[in-house]
């Protein structure tokens, strides 16, 4: 069920009178509460795949523990293997099985010879790329001896299943996630206001920037032949907010949700289209899975340590697997290449850690080469949004052959409607003024009196209603 | 814990009272009034919409919209005659489409939902919503967002003025015929009679509910069938229109347009007409009914005399339509 909806206006009140009133003297009922809730909530989008779930869970419970207790390194590394393995394995066969073949097939035939393979019918488990990184991550830091495994069973079902988190992140580490469920929780008002301001604001993002920059986009996109230069690329631009709004507004919405419950789920997004440069961007972009792929992958690999070569293929290789992991197509992994592309530059001349600073430090307005360095830099990405969104490379490149035409400096030829160009621009203008906090809307109001704060936050939970365009799944869903 | 939940509660009271209260605003207050002088209403689908002009048809007022089945349409129909006692005739399209199982997905389909539910749900009974519940819940649930925003769109936008957004003539400059006569090479051979279960239910059973709620009100009815190009695919089931219409409502006069003599030029596809056609069909018809068609014993020997008339003297005025 999306968090948009009527089911889980329904789902979520339920959940949260039996969490805090009925359960609340038990911890492990609680947390049996929350697996028997968040197992409900994976129903509502395919239920036969719990099994995956519940496979995936009681692994990598008993692995951990059996890493934990072994002292022979081979040993512990077998059994990480063996985690490793079957979470990828599940992962690779569902996301992957037909790309391959597919592939397979086009490869050979490029060689003049036919095969018969034929592609499976396969049905992608919505957040199988999120909760298999995440039992992952717990089975890799118990081998590092980063994390100890736990003995309670009904604790990590609920780390594994958590539902605000389940279907679409943020991946969260066991070392900072799991501790949670064996602690009492207390209800804290001010933790539960927070909460909800934020899920407000996520709800924003997703239905009313989001939703709306999807109707538009989808017509560009669809119909990318028949539009000029300008439009197309008003099409990308649309699609960077789409795909701000809709994965941030899903992040915003799950940590808002998790800290009704008294739980602290990481940030996932840093107001990510303010980076000064591409280096800053993966800091702030999706920030559990590039830090996963950086702890997890990069640096294994040896990192930024060693020679310029050797950067350079961790590099490459960290981009094409985060691209990868985005879907089974040439054009994410296009999109990682390009990005990789962008970041190499900074990576060999060391001047990827350059802007870690607040950006515009507490100033109203950016100074000019700062606003330079942000434009540009949302520029690139933008670009390399066409591939996540293009429907295949021959797509991709022809959306691109339509931008850089003579028509690009041409008035486009669709364009927003006045409300949603104004919410756009408000969006924008609320993110900016509060990019040093959590969330944009995170210390709105907190000192108005309540005359001013409750018609803001009614406005903004109106325009929820009145503006939300047509419904669109989140996009980070087919993960 | 009760501060929170206090303030959580008093958030949803107030919401729900103005969505609440929008509803029955709109339930209550909306305006479906015609001008005293539209005695006659005709509704249906895109055939009906795309033929009468009713700005050169004295009397009579178009109400009729595209893809719309007779679950709405009696929903609408309703309000009209609840509030215009002056019409004392309604002209329903009935035509070989709609005897057909898909019309039912009319009702019910994603698209159908998302347009109409919205637009309609505030004077809904509970059967109608039932009948949505139980084919497509999920696409009911979706829109209720979208009827809130729909009830403060008329309430603000057009004062609840429904007559603004329920149907009426639509006019067509195109003129594909030529090119779908072309391309036509789909099997034109007569369907047989296929049974019952070929046939639409809901949206059969919600014609008669129209006719029933039009006799109540002292209403006459008439089934009409609007012009279609000779070639039309959907004449295909003619044999089991036919029978369909002589065993359930062979009560109801039928006033059978469909071979009304027009040019190439002007339909816009093989089922609907375009302005150009439109326009002659629509004077031919204010003057047929000024001639007294509805009066006269045998309606569809009228009506074809008068087409035979038009056919071979093509003399009809036709009134510039700019």
């Amino acid at each position: 069920m999306l968090f948009n909806s009527l089911d889980f206006a329904i789902f979520l009140p339920i959940v949260f009178v039996l969490y805090w009133f009925v359960f609340k003297k038990n911890l492990k009922a609680q947390n049996l509460l929350l697996v028997a809730a968040s197992y409900v909530f994976y129903s509502f989008w395919d239920w036969r795949f719990l099994i995956l779930i519940i496979i995936s869970t009681a692994m990598d419970y008993f692995l951990g523990i059996l890493i934990g207790s072994h002292e022979n390194k081979n040993k512990r590394k077998l059994l990480l293997a063996v985690s490793v393995i079957v979470n990828l394995g599940f992962l690779g066969f569902f996301k992957y099985c037909n790309f391959f073949i597919e592939n397979f097939r086009e490869a050979f035939l490029f060689f003049g010879y036919q095969i018969n393979a034929n592609t499976l019918s396969i049905i992608l488990p919505v957040g199988i790329s999120f909760y298999t990184f995440q039992t992952m991550s717990y089975t890799i830091d118990i081998y590092r001896r980063q994390g100890t495994p736990t003995k309670d069973f009904i604790a990590f079902s609920a780390f594994v299943s958590f539902f605000p988190q389940l279907a679409a992140g943020p991946i969260e580490r066991a070392v900072n996630f799991l501790p949670q469920f064996t602690r009492k929780r207390m209800f804290d008002y001010a933790k539960a206001a927070d909460g909800v301001r934020q899920i407000l604001w996520g709800l924003f993002k997703k239905v009313v920037i989001a939703d709306n920059c999807a109707e538009y986009v989808n017509q560009i996109f669809n119909n990318s032949t028949g539009y000029s230069g300008s439009t197309l690329l008003l099409g990308a631009v649309l699609f960077a907010f789409q795909i701000y709004g809709d994965f941030s507004g899903y992040s915003d919405m799950a940590i808002g949700l998790a800290r009704l419950f008294g739980f602290n789920l990481r940030k996932n997004f840093a107001f990510p289209y303010f980076s000064r440069d591409i280096a800053e961007f993966w800091r702030r972009w999706h920030i559990s899975l590039s830090t996963w792929f950086r702890d997890y992958l990069y640096i294994p690999l040896g990192g930024s340590r060693g020679g310029k070569w050797s950067k350079i293929r961790n590099t490459l290789i960290i981009f094409l697997v985060s691209g990868f992991w985005h879907g089974a197509n040439w054009t994410f992994l296009a999109w990682g290449t390009l990005n990789a592309l962008y970041f190499l530059p900074l990576l060999l001349t060391n001047r990827n850690r350059r802007n870690i600073d607040e950006i515009s430090g507490g100033k109203y307005f950016p100074a000019f080469k700062e606003l330079v360095s942000i434009a540009f830099t949302f520029s690139l990405t933008v670009l390399a949004w066409v591939f996540f969104r293009a429907n295949d490379m021959e797509h991709a490149f022809s959306y691109f052959d339509g931008i850089f035409s003579f028509s690009f400096f041409s008035m486009p030829q669709v364009a927003p409607q006045f409300t949603v160009a104004v919410l756009i621009l408000l969006f924008f203008i609320i993110e900016w003024l509060g990019r040093e906090n959590e969330y944009a809307i995170e210390k709105l109001g907190l000192r108005w009196s309540k005359v001013f704060k409750y018609p803001v936050y009614f406005a903004i939970t109106l325009s929820i209603f009145w503006f939300s365009g047509k419904e669109q799944e989140f996009i980070y869903f087919q993960f | 814990m009760k501060k929170f939940i206090v303030k959580i509660i008093g958030a949803i009271v107030v919401f729900a009272f103005a969505i609440v209260s929008l509803y029955l605003v709109n339930r209550y207050f909306a305006n479906f009034k015609i001008g005293n002088d539209h005695q006659i209403l005709i509704i249906g689908n895109s055939h009906p919409e795309c033929a009468f002009n009713d700005a050169l048809i004295p009397g009579v007022a178009n109400f009729s919209e595209s893809g719309e089945s007779y679950f709405y349409t009696y929903i609408k129909l309703k309000k009209f005659l609840d509030q215009n006692p002056q019409i004392d005739k309604v002209l329903v399209e009935f035509s070989n489409e709609h005897i057909r199982k898909s019309m039912d997905k009319w009702i019910w389909g994603d698209m159908y939902v998302s347009y109409r539910f919205p637009k309609y749900a505030s004077f809904m009974d509970k059967e109608a919503f039932d009948v949505l519940m139980k084919y497509n819940s999920e696409g009911v649930k979706k829109n209720i967002p979208m009827l809130s925003r729909s009830n403060a769109n008329m309430l603000f936008d057009d004062k609840l003025d429904y007559t603004k957004r329920t149907g009426g003539y639509l006019s067509l400059d195109k003129c594909k015929v030529d090119s779908l006569l072309a391309d036509l090479s789909v099997n034109t051979n007569k369907e047989k009679w296929q049974g019952e279960d070929s046939l639409a239910v809901e949206s059969l059973r919600y014609l008669d509910k129209l006719v029933e709620y039009s006799e109540q009100k002292g209403v006459e009815v008439f089934f009409i069938r609007s012009p279609v190009h000779e070639k039309c695919i959907s004449l295909r089931n003619e044999e089991t229109f036919q029978k369909v219409r002589l065993s359930k409502y062979k009560n109801i006069e039928f006033l059978d347009f469909s071979k009304f003599y027009l040019t190439n030029e002007e339909f816009a596809d093989l089922s609907h007409l375009n302005k150009k056609g439109a326009g002659k069909f629509s004077v031919w018809f204010a003057g047929i009914l000024k001639d007294g068609l509805l009066d006269s014993s045998d309606k569809q020997v009228f009506i074809d005399d008068k087409i035979k008339i038009l056919a071979k003297t093509e003399t009809h005025p036709v009134i510039s339509l700019e």
